[in-house]
Order: structure tokens, then sequence, then C-alpha cells
């Protein structure tokens, strides 16, 4: 252990890449297995990680050696978790129990018998053998999500192994900051946290500002209703936001980065812990990173859970040691942020696509999406859709298709009612709108917004006064109450929609609204 | 009690949105009116419903209801009957039970304790 230079670090990739030629290659020349075992949240809450720990026993007990038993990130499809993948053969089992790995490990193991039991099965009935093969897959493009089920997300080794830290060695040695920049403005990568700012132009900013300090910061405060797309990206590959947050450290000149991360995602700050530990190791974070005389290390800031957190100048009010409450830009962050110093905050999701885009460049990732929006948009699905969990697809996808082609469709036979996109600050999409091409403007056209990527799909036992009802009930207990319009509005938007859905005295209410808004 | 409100009212509401729009200090206040915007938009016609006929077409909301029990499924084992605050159900043992829509004041409490999920909600 202990600080390695760029020779080692070599040395690691290509021969852990040898090793780990079998979770991407069906036909790699191997003896191993490798069971994959997804340890994200949605699968841990229902007993993954007694499925690891039966797995290693039975395996210990049965004196079987060139198998191995790894945690992975989220492989997506939540609804069959929890999921286990045999590689290099790829069989996919989903919801195994505990108490299924005796005969996991008996029949496909040593027998070389596969299960067909604990297959799963497709929506519309098929047995499928492989992840792939799966219509929830056939239309995603995983870029943020690349290593997300490929890789342990707690061991650096595998990390480098899939070109990990390549990206930032390349920017540190053979690029100057304003060609990372260009890089990054030429790829068209906008803001994934919802209001889809040019990320280039925003480290352009920070860049021209002068500063003895200038601070990075990765926004992982998911705060709306039903996404979990940053959580499953920290739970599934944090080196990548980590090597990210170096590089945009390098190309504004800052050399401190901070990590806000919401205290209720306990997995994820664990995995962000180990990380930044591994990386300090390797002298990947710290001072003088590659022999290169670039200094940049990140701490973790933990959040208790505020939605306004998520907003940027709340969470600098927050780092800060101060109640989370909003500023009025401008200034704005990149000019005076964190502690007054210029300042740039991007999304999870963002970071995570700066490394992809480094290393197979801006033309490749601008080939990806619509005119506007360039590159693949992770989506949390989840409501009355047939195939919750996690999807990856480029950008000017139909909402059609995520529903009815990745999502499998509405439960029960019934009628597609809404889409609900962008959480609270988001709106419904009707079914008559379900052929437009998801994109920022597209979405703000039709009323919605991207957000950070809820996706909740209602059918039509779903009311919809109700459902502005429960958006509304959330953003009135989650309104830090610095600005009269959020704070008193919102409360009597509230109390209208509330009587609406209880029948309540309805003369005196409209009498009551008509007085207040006058 | 059922005072009729104009469909003016609404466009009280949509007014009010828009002017949280316009003036919240941060981001997520700008767009906190969003979801009652889009559904105002889209679904006008279930909020025109809400106020003026009491009526939920998804059957979801429960005072908007009326609570019936399914005599296909009910046992007439008398739960509901014990439970009702107000007295409103009526019927033999072992004969389907029968819930008086003028004493109701839909509280939820028999579904809560049906055992065979015999209630259900039916839009007025």
């Amino acid at each position: 252990m202990g600080k390695k230079s760029i020779q080692e670090i070599e040395e690691i990739r290509n021969r852990k890449r040898q090793e780990l030629e079998l979770r991407v290659n069906t036909k790699a020349d191997t003896r191993e297995k490798h069971i994959l075992v997804c340890h994200g949240t949605g699968c841990t809450s229902s007993k993954s990680p007694k499925i690891i720990e039966n797995f290693r026993k039975i395996l210990e007990e049965k004196k079987i050696k060139n198998v191995r038993v790894i945690q992975t990130g989220c492989f997506g499809l939540c609804a069959k978790g929890p999921i286990v993948i045999i590689r290099p053969e790829d069989t996919f089992y989903a919801q195994v129990k505990p108490e299924d790995c005796e005969e996991i490990i008996q029949s496909h193991i040593v027998e070389g018998k596969t299960i067909e039991r604990l297959l799963c099965k497709d929506i519309d009935g098929t047995i499928v053998n492989r992840l792939d093969e799966l219509n929830f897959y056939k239309k995603q493009k995983r870029i943020a999500l690349k290593n997300c089920g490929v890789i342990d997300p707690e061991n650096i080794d595998e990390y480098i192994a899939f070109d990990g830290y390549k990206a930032l060695y390349q920017v540190l040695t053979t690029m100057s900051q304003d060609e990372v920049i260009d890089e990054i403005s030429k790829s068209g990568l906008r803001g994934r946290g919802g209001a889809g700012f040019p990320t280039g132009k925003k480290w352009s900013f920070a860049k021209q500002n002068e500063a003895d300090q200038k601070y990075v910061i990765c926004n992982a405060d998911e705060g709306d209703p039903g996404a979990f797309m940053d959580r499953s990206i920290l739970e599934g590959d944090p080196h990548s936001v980590l090597e990210a947050m170096a590089i945009a450290g390098y190309s504004i000149g800052a050399t401190q980065g901070y990590i806000y991360v919401r205290a209720e995602y306990p997995i994820a700050v664990q995995r962000l812990k180990v990380a930044i530990d591994q990386a300090r190791d390797y002298g990947l974070l710290g001072k003088d990173i590659l022999g290169t005389g670039f200094d940049f290390d990140i701490d973790i800031r933990l959040g208790a859970g505020a939605f306004v957190c998520g907003e940027e100048t709340a969470l600098l009010e927050s780092i800060e040691g101060r109640r989370g409450q909003p500023r009025v830009k401008p200034p704005y962050p990149a000019n005076k942020g964190l502690f007054g110093k210029p300042t740039i905050i991007n999304n999870v999701e963002t970071l995570a696509n700066v490394t992809r885009i480094i290393l197979n460049g801006a033309e490749w990732y601008a080939s990806i999406g619509t005119e506007k929006s360039k590159g693949t948009k992770v989506f949390a699905l989840g409501g009355n859709v047939n195939n919750v969990g996690l999807v990856e697809v480029p950008m000017g996808t139909t909402l059609r298709e995520i529903v009815f082609d990745i999502g499998g469709g509405i439960p029960n036979g019934r009628k597609f009612k809404a889409a609900q996109t962008g959480g609270p600050s988001g709106g419904c999409i009707p079914a008559e709108h379900l052929d437009t091409p998801i994109d920022y403007e597209s979405l703000t056209e039709i009323g919605s917004m991207m957000g950070s990527g809820g996706l909740i799909v209602m059918d039509e036992t779903k009311c919809m006064v109700d459902i502005a009802r429960f958006y509304l009930d959330f953003t009135v207990s989650e309104s830090c109450g610095k600005c009269t319009p959020c704070r008193i509005g919102t409360k009597r938007m509230l109390e209208i929609l509330e009587r609406m859905c209880e029948r309540k005295s309805r003369a005196r209410r409209f009498k009551q609204i008509r007085k207040i808004s006058q | 009690m059922n005072g009729k409100a104009e469909p003016d009212d609404l466009n009280k509401l949509e007014r009010l949105a828009n002017n949280i729009k316009k003036s919240a200090i941060c981001g997520l206040g700008q767009t906190a009116p969003n979801p009652v915007l889009s559904t105002l938009k889209y679904f006008r016609e279930e909020y025109v419903e809400h106020v003026s006929y009491n009526k939920c077409r998804a059957g979801y909301c429960r005072a908007l209801c009326n609570l019936v029990i399914n005599p296909e499924k009910c046992r007439g084992c008398g739960i509901c009957k014990r439970n009702c605050p107000v007295g409103a159900i009526s019927g033999e043992v072992k004969m389907p039970h029968e819930i008086n829509q003028k004493i109701c004041i839909k509280c939820g409490t028999c579904a809560d304790k049906c055992p065979f999920h015999a209630i259900e909600k039916q839009t007025i």
C-alpha cells in the first residue's frame, strides 16, 4: 500500500483488467467464476447482505476455489431484486432469497446446471437467461452508470482496471486548464441536478475569478421524493465522482472539494469514506497527485436531510455551519461561493459523466442525445409501472419508450394517466404528451421540467388533485421560510387543495381566499 | 355546507401559484407550484369536478366517494357494524351488510377493519 506512481497504477490496471475480463466478456478465457450480488440500498433492504454472507459460507464449507463473491452497485432492475449474476456466463437470477444460495452453488457452480426457477421472467412471460436479453435493457445506454453492477465499489483496484483515474492523469499531464473546460463545453454537458446549466460555462466562470482559494462541491443532497439516481451512482461507482471532482478542481484552480451528502444514505456515505481513504492511500487525492505537483483533497459533509439544502446557495450556508437557507443571487457561487470564495457546485450525475467525456472525447459525447441536450439521463422509474428501477437513456428518448418499452407498461391492465417528472419542482405529463422527446427544453415547454430525474408513473386510479396536494404538502413542510411567497403562499395553496379533497365548507373557503389574495 | 364554488375560484388558485413562481427567492420556491399548475393545465376538469360536483373520478378521495360493501365479498361477520362510530351499518349475521349513505361520515374505519376487504370506494 501507500503512494503509487503512474507506472504502478498502470501495472495494477493491466493486471486487474485481465483478471476482471470475465465481468464484461462472456467468452473470457478463465477458470474463475464471479458471483455478483447487488449491494445497493434497494437490494440490501431485501436481504442481499445475508445472501453474500451465505454464499461465502457455503463456498468455504464446500472448499470451492476459483469462485469469488462480489458486492456491486445497482444493476437497475430494482423490481426484481435481490439480483444475483454469475459471470462469465452472465446468468441472471432474480428475487433470490438467502436460502436459495445452497442450490445456486450446488447446481449452477458445481454441476453447471442453470436453475430455471430463479431465472427472471420478462413482462411478456418469456424466461431470460441474461441481463441484456431483457427488454428493460435494450433501449438503455449506460454512460454515467457504466461501472454500476460491474465493479466492487469498495475496491479501488477494480475501478482502476476499468480505466479509473486514467482521465485524471491525462488531464494533469497533457491538458491545460482551458483545454479541459473547452472539452467539457464542447461536449454539451449540462447540469443534471435539474436546471440544466451548461457545465463548461459554470467551470469557466469560476476559472476566470482570481482567488487564493477555490472550491469544488459535489451536490449529493438528493431530496426529491422518488429519486435515487445519485445515491445509486455513489453506491455503485464512488471513485468516478472523486476523479471528476479532481479534474474540475484542476480546471478551475481549486485544491479542496466537498461532497455534501445526506445522512439518510448510510451505504453511500460509507462507500464514499472507503473510496476517499483508498484514493488518498494511493496518492490519487492529497498533495502532489501522481507526481504532477497538483494538490487536491476531498472531504464529506453530511446533510441532515433538508430538501432546501439541495439548492446550491442553501447548501453553501449549510456547509459553512449555518441554517440552510438560500442566498439571494447574484453574486453567484462561481464568483462568491463557499466562505466567499469562487465555488462550483455540480450534481453527482454531472460529475459521473466527466471522466467518460475526457476519455472518449467531446465529439463522442456530443453525438449522443438531441441538439440542445447532449448525452444520457438517468431516471429513477417508479410508481405504477412494472419494471421499477434505475434507467439511463439517451436524451431525446420519448416518454412512451421509457414507460412502455423499458418500464414494461402499467400493471394490472390499467391505463396510463400521467407521469410526474422532476419531483416537487416538476409537473405531470398527460397521455397526450407521451411522445414528447425527453430533453430540457421539451419538458419545460409542456409545463414540467427535467428535474433531477425522478419519474413517477400514475395509472387511472390516481386522483390528480390529490397528487398536487401531496407534492404541495411536501413543499410546505420543507419550505425554509426565508421568503414569504413560499412560506405562506404554498401553505394557503395546500389548504385550498386539502379542502377540495375533503369536501368542507366551500363557500366560506373561497371567500377567505378572495380576502387573502386581494 | 356544500356551497358551490364558481369556476373563477380555480383561477384564484392558479394566480396564487403564478405569484409564487414569480416572487420566491430560490429555484425550489419558484418551481414549487409546478405540480399544481401542470395538473391544472392538463386535468382541469378533475379540479372542476372536485369543486363543483363533489366528485373524484379516480375514486381516490375518500370524502368524495361513497363507501359501499361488496355483497359478494361480505361474509356478514359484523366487525364493521360493531366498529362504525355512527352506527351507519346494518345487516343480519352471515348476511351481506349495508352502509346507510345518509348517516355515513366516510371515516373509513369499516374499510380498515374488514378482514375480507369487502368495503370499496365508489365514485358518486
